[in-house]
């Protein structure tokens, strides 16, 4: 039987006077028969002379326990065996998180501390003031956290950033459960069923599964969603894309291991490629900010764009000065045709290096990406084009893709999303895009078509309601003005030595300790409201994330069972 | 308590009386040697136990069993100088406490006793005062002693905890079953329900003779002396007493140190005191001082913690201090 918890504030301690007690930090002395744990929220009344009664709110950051009377490391010994009396001392160091009224004062020692619930827990951590939230997971007692809207829409702030180990941070499923924690709660209004999200499945084939129930979901974890107020199921609107499989022509099958249907395969035509100017996407790697590359490919995408007018023949492709551009290989020995003419306008005043160079690119993307950009070949390329309205929730794979070819994914459908955006002119209803391993689209260093667009989306897509919830496993390795412009900034089991940087300074030391030893499926979240970063946990995916999870449990389970040790 | 005490109540000062502090801190020039403690005890029977001096008493271990100590810390607060006509008198306030462990599975304080005093020689009588610090309010109980030696204030001070801690000890010998160890010479010998055994840390006087003091130097850890007799029979504290060593250790230390006296009321059966005797002696090395104590061994753990403890409970003397000035000085302007 769950235990429900209490709703009203209980009496933990008292403010003590033998440390200091300031207004923004204090330290509440615990008796023998009371707890406090890291992140309690904590609540003391003080009086003010002349001012009345000012309630001050806080977090519990430290908690210390010692033995009055000892002073020897081995005196324990002693303690223990019975010889030496001692009294054992529990405190607990408390961050002022809110003063109501606004009166900087510090609790008096001797006040008596109690520990927030219901409406005070509320306070404590601003849930009151927080008009439109949406669950943001549980503390580390149980209690529904949120986070506020306001600041994630666009409204007041936008965009949210999620650090990690990978693996072990648990960001994808973070992100995913703040989608679906959105997707299912009843804040966004009317917009809701427009509302949209873009999510690339970077990694495995975990959320080629979105669309169906976890059918292994425990009760805890049902319970944990009843406590959030969400209902337990999958993602309802779903769309899955993948990349065409290499070496398919004709009919498009798409390139996924797990699952046979539910799949659409993507591609682009050449004519979209040259339209669009695409091809700045096969480029995509970060860029020395000093290289012409980036002169030379806008140069040829300005030249393609306006030689070549579309085939009457075939709506995929183009025809160049008479003769037709069939599939990609073709366009590419167009392009080096064009630049190994001297007398060509394709290529400028550039330089024989950047030339080359710009060649021996253009080879290796052929290679590596060649097979996602079809010509005549293409039967029905409107069916295999990504459309993200189609859907409320688009998953586009591209974890089985090189490098190369991931960049241009990305590149083509972030292009293709900040146009829309800017396009339709209003924020509402939101787009939201998930994106994990940032630092490969927008290093720190140097600059790539990608990184301009992501910085677009960070610094712009507040206004036009396209929402980043970016995610990475080192955030001292992605361009500082994308991080700094997300409102939310998330963290799962860093590093150590990664934790201590720069990028971090949000985190108080004693929670980037505590960074170092998150388990899956706990996170340190940093939102505008509240002053300091608060550790909460996410119940496991109530969809399913591989396929034993999509299926009823099958015969061959039990059969496996007799092989497993006991 | 509905209206709020003054800051503190004026006591009247002895008519006539001068009563002025002395600005120096009381650790400095002030304070006696514990073998004041140490009376001539007229007659010593040391073969009660046994004649044979030579060996020493070898208890077997016993299983455990609940121990209690008790113990108390006193402390000159301010010293005074008490005048009147030519006449001038030493005094002082003064505070101790006494309280108690018990030493079970864990070691835990029982009930602490604070007292304040104050105290003025030449048989000079002075008023009950109170203190206000805080919510706090500090009692000064008013004492005498007809001499104008200077530290005979502060023997009686040291009588007044000494017999804090005998009522202590016995009120907990009245109610607990166990053995109770209190710091010091024995200083009462009322029967309790449950024995009480004082302990002196140290000795310069030797009650037995120098023959039978050889075999102190041969106690190995946990081993006693023969039981003795100590005390004149008409003076009335006459008890069985013994020497144990409480804990080894070897040269450059003397070879009396970690000896400790232990005494028992002799009103006891001379079985029972026999088997007092071996029971304490088995069980002190468990608790002898720790190494880093300024008075390693003898100072027992327990008692180290409970004198620590006790200090913290009579309060900052700094404050005590303080708020006595403010009353003289108040005293001073009174008509």
């Amino acid at each position: 039987m769950r235990v429900e918890p209490a709703k009203s504030s209980e009496p933990v301690g008292m403010v003590i006077g033998t440390e200091d007690s300031t207004p923004l930090r204090f330290w509440v002395g615990v008796p023998a028969d009371a707890y406090l744990q890291l992140d309690d929220p904590v609540l003391v009344e003080t009086e003010v002379p002349g001012r009345g009664r000012v309630r001050i709110f806080g977090l519990v950051q430290d908690v210390r326990a010692r033995h009055e009377g000892a002073t020897f490391d081995t005196d324990v010994f002693l303690v223990n065996s019975g010889v030496l009396p001692v009294e054992t001392a529990v405190a607990a160091e408390v961050v002022a998180t809110r003063f109501e009224p606004e009166i900087y004062v510090p609790p008096l020692p001797g006040l008596p501390a109690v520990r927030a619930r219901g409406r005070d827990r509320d306070e404590a951590l601003y849930f009151d003031q927080m008009v439109r939230r949406i669950p943001a997971g549980l503390s580390r007692d149980g209690e529904p956290m949120f986070l506020d809207l306001d600041f994630l829409d666009g409204g007041r702030g936008a965009h949210m950033n999620i650090s990690g180990i990978s693996g072990v941070a648990t960001k994808t499923s973070y992100a995913l459960f703040v989608l679906y924690a959105l997707f299912h709660s009843p804040t966004l209004g009317a917009f809701r069923p427009n509302t949209k999200a873009i999510v690339f499945n970077v990694k495995g084939e975990d959320l080629m599964w979105l669309d169906r129930p976890n059918l292994r979901l425990t009760q805890t974890a049902r319970d944990d969603y009843e406590k959030l107020g969400l209902p337990v199921g999958p993602f309802e609107s779903v769309g899955l894309w993948a990349p065409v499989r290499q070496g398919t022509r004709g009919h498009a099958v798409p390139s996924v291991e797990s699952r046979s249907e539910g799949v659409t395969a993507y591609y682009w035509t050449i004519k979209e490629f040259i339209r669009e100017r695409y091809l700045r996407f096969l480029f995509a790697e970060a860029e020395d900010e000093r290289s012409q590359i980036a002169d030379l490919v806008a140069r040829i995408e300005h030249y393609l764009d306006r030689e070549c007018v579309d085939d009457p023949d075939n709506p995929a492709t183009v025809v160049h000065r008479g003769v037709a551009v069939a599939d990609f290989e073709a366009l590419c020995s167009l392009i080096s045709d064009q630049l190994e003419d001297e007398h060509s306008r394709w290529r400028g005043r550039l330089a024989d290096s950047t030339v080359a160079a710009f060649q021996r690119r253009l080879d290796a993307a052929r290679f590596r990406v060649g097979h996602l950009i079809w010509g005549r070949e293409a039967e029905n390329a409107a069916a295999h084009r990504i459309d993200f309205e189609a859907n409320q929730v688009t998953v586009v794979d591209i974890h089985d893709l090189h490098d190369r070819a991931k960049r241009f994914v990305t590149g083509v459908i972030l292009k293709r999303l900040f146009e829309h955006k800017e396009r339709i002119g209003r924020r509402e209803p939101l787009h939201i895009l998930v994106l994990d391993e940032l630092n490969r689209y927008a290093p720190r260093e140097g600059r790539s078509p990608i990184k301009e667009v992501l910085l677009d989306v960070a610094e712009r897509g507040r206004s036009l309601g396209m929402i980043l919830i970016g995610a990475e496993q080192t955030a001292s390795e992605v361009e500082g003005r994308i991080i700094a412009n997300a409102a939310f900034r998330v963290v799962g089991r860093l590093d150590t030595a990664e934790a201590l940087r720069n990028e971090y300074g949000f985190l108080p030391a004693v929670t980037r300790q505590r960074a170092g030893i998150l388990k899956p499926g706990s996170m340190i979240l940093q939102q505008p409201h509240i002053p300091i970063p608060i550790q909460l946990r996410f119940p496991f995916p109530c969809w399913a994330t591989r396929s034993e999870e999509a299926t009823p449990t099958r015969d061959s389970d039990a059969v496996f069972a007799r092989f497993r040790t006991p | 308590m509905n209206e709020v005490p003054p800051t503190f109540s004026v006591g009247r000062k002895p008519e006539g009386v001068t009563l002025r502090a002395d600005p120096w801190m009381p650790e400095f020039g002030m304070g006696f040697e514990a073998f004041v403690e140490e009376e001539d005890e007229g007659q010593v029977d040391a073969k009660v136990e046994s004649e044979d001096w030579s060996r020493p008493v070898v208890p077997a271990a016993r299983p455990p069993r609940d121990l209690w100590f008790v113990d108390g810390v006193r402390r000159v607060d301010l010293r005074l100088i008490a005048s009147r006509g030519g006449q001038r008198s030493p005094g002082l306030i003064g505070s101790f406490a006494v309280g108690s462990v018990r030493c079970a599975e864990r070691a835990r304080f029982g009930e602490v006793m604070v007292g304040r005093s104050v105290i003025l020689g030449g048989g000079l009588v002075p008023e009950r005062f109170e203190l206000r610090r805080g919510s706090t309010i500090l009692a000064f109980e008013p004492l005498t002693v007809p001499g104008i030696e200077p530290d005979l204030p502060l023997w009686r001070l040291q009588r007044l905890m000494r017999d804090a801690e005998a009522a202590l000890a016995a009120r907990i010998a009245g109610a607990e079953r166990s053995v109770i160890l209190a710091d010091g010479p024995l200083t009462f010998h009322e029967p309790t329900k449950c024995p009480i055994v004082g302990m002196a840390k140290r000795f310069h006087r030797l009650y037995i003779s120098n023959e039978q003091g050889e075999l102190l130097s041969h106690l190995g850890k946990g081993q006693r002396t023969p039981l003795f007799l100590l005390g004149r029979p008409e003076s009335g504290v006459r008890r069985y007493a013994w020497y144990a060593r409480i804990a080894h250790l070897p040269a450059p230390w003397h070879d009396q140190t970690a000896i400790v006296r232990c005494e028992v009321r002799a009103t006891l059966p001379i079985d029972e005191a026999i088997e007092l005797a071996d029971e304490v002696t088995a069980r002190l090395p468990t608790y002898a001082g720790r190494r880093a104590d300024p008075r390693t061994p003898q100072n027992l753990a327990p008692i180290a913690g409970l004198e620590t403890w006790l200090r913290h409970r009579m309060g900052d003397t700094r404050l005590v201090r303080r708020a006595a000035l403010s009353w003289l000085r108040a005293t001073e302007m009174a008509p």
